[in-house]
């Protein structure tokens, strides 16, 4: 597993620095560097993406979730798109219609979803930049909340 | 509808303030803040009719009930082509391949003026880098295939490749035009 490495090399920098003093200075110094990037990736509280992490994703299929009902428009695009992904990506790419109140249901829902790369969004200029200036409930800041992958389609 | 093109329409909007309406989706859609912007820019007095989704404003449209609507290609393409419906100017920076003969709002007369709605595919924050590298660089190879740009286009979408870094501009700069409409209209939906 890749998330384990960075936490089996803090142990080994720990005991190399508590036990033994005359390890060789070269040595020690590379240790520190792969525990300071350990530590890094531990209090920023993400996987390590590693090059070999992203050439195997996906190994399960990908969610999208489309924050309005199925039928409707952005429902219909973001099944075409699925459809094509799901080729390039060589596994199953579904939809999830999580409509309702103007599309900040489903966006909220796909701000939750742990960001591992199978839950996406598809959203539309109304959910991404509209609903927070429409809805003054909306905490929600889509420039903040996600991450834009490409413009799809206008 | 006598007029025949933008600058035609908005003479007669001139002309006749107040009279015509224009539908739209819903309080707050695009549609009704396309209609909003237009309104504003051209110094126009229309009257806004909500309806509940594109469905039902297109059919009072198409019935003579309202005079014009700012929507969607995919909710106009086969009215215009039938003739039903005439289009007077596409709200982006280019002409669509869809709609070749239709001139852009700033062919039209109308510069600046910019409607169009997107889809566009995000990730949670916090996604992978590389991750989110390979879903743009899978999307990209997607969308360039015949069969899904076929498919898109027959529904009035048009494929574009783009990056991340460009969506985040694109995201910035609408919110740069919408943000004070909305504020200007004093629409709120809560």
């Amino acid at each position: 597993m890749h998330d384990v490495k960075p936490v089996v090399d803090i142990q080994i920098a720990q005991s190399d620095a508590i036990g033994t003093p005359s390890v060789d200075m070269e040595r020690r110094d590379l240790l520190k560097r792969s525990t300071a990037a350990a530590l890094a990736w531990a209090s920023l509280g993400v996987v390590p993406a590693t090059p070999s992490l992203a050439a195997e994703y996906p190994t399960r299929p990908v969610r999208v979730v489309v924050p309005y009902p199925a039928g409707g428009a952005a429902d219909v695009v973001a099944r075409v798109a699925a459809k094509y992904l799901s080729d390039q990506l060589g596994q199953q790419v579904f939809i999830d219609n999580r409509g309702g109140a103007g599309g900040t249901i489903g966006t909220d829902a796909a701000a939750r979803a742990t960001p591992d790369g199978y839950t996406l969004v598809m959203h539309t200029i109304s959910s991404a930049v509209l609903n927070k200036f429409l809805y003054t409930r909306v905490k929600l800041d889509v420039n903040t909340s996600f991450t834009p992958i490409p413009r799809s389609a206008p | 509808m006598p007029a025949q093109n933008l600058q035609e329409f908005i003479a007669l909007l001139k002309a006749n303030p107040g009279k015509y309406h224009y539908g739209s989706s819903g309080l707050g859609a695009i549609m009704h803040l396309g209609g909003e912007l237009f309104s504003f820019m051209t110094e126009t007095k229309v009257v806004h009719v909500p309806y509940r989704g594109e469905g039902p404003a297109m059919v009072d449209l198409l019935a003579g009930r309202i005079q014009f609507v700012v929507a969607s290609v995919p909710a106009l393409l086969a009215h215009i082509r039938s003739g039903e419906l005439r289009a007077l100017c596409v709200n982006a920076d280019h002409r669509l391949a869809l709609l070749p003969d239709v001139p852009t709002a700033a062919e039209a007369g109308l510069p600046g003026y910019r409607t169009y709605n997107w889809y566009a595919l995000f990730a949670p924050l916090g996604t992978p880098e590389p991750i989110v590298q390979r879903l743009n660089n899978a999307l990209v190879k997607a969308l360039a295939t015949p069969e899904a740009r076929k498919q898109l286009e027959d529904i009035g979408i048009e494929p574009v490749v783009s990056n991340p870094t460009d969506l985040s501009l694109e995201l910035k700069q609408q919110a740069d035009v919408w943000g004070p409409l909305i504020e200007r209209v004093g629409v709120t939906l809560d």
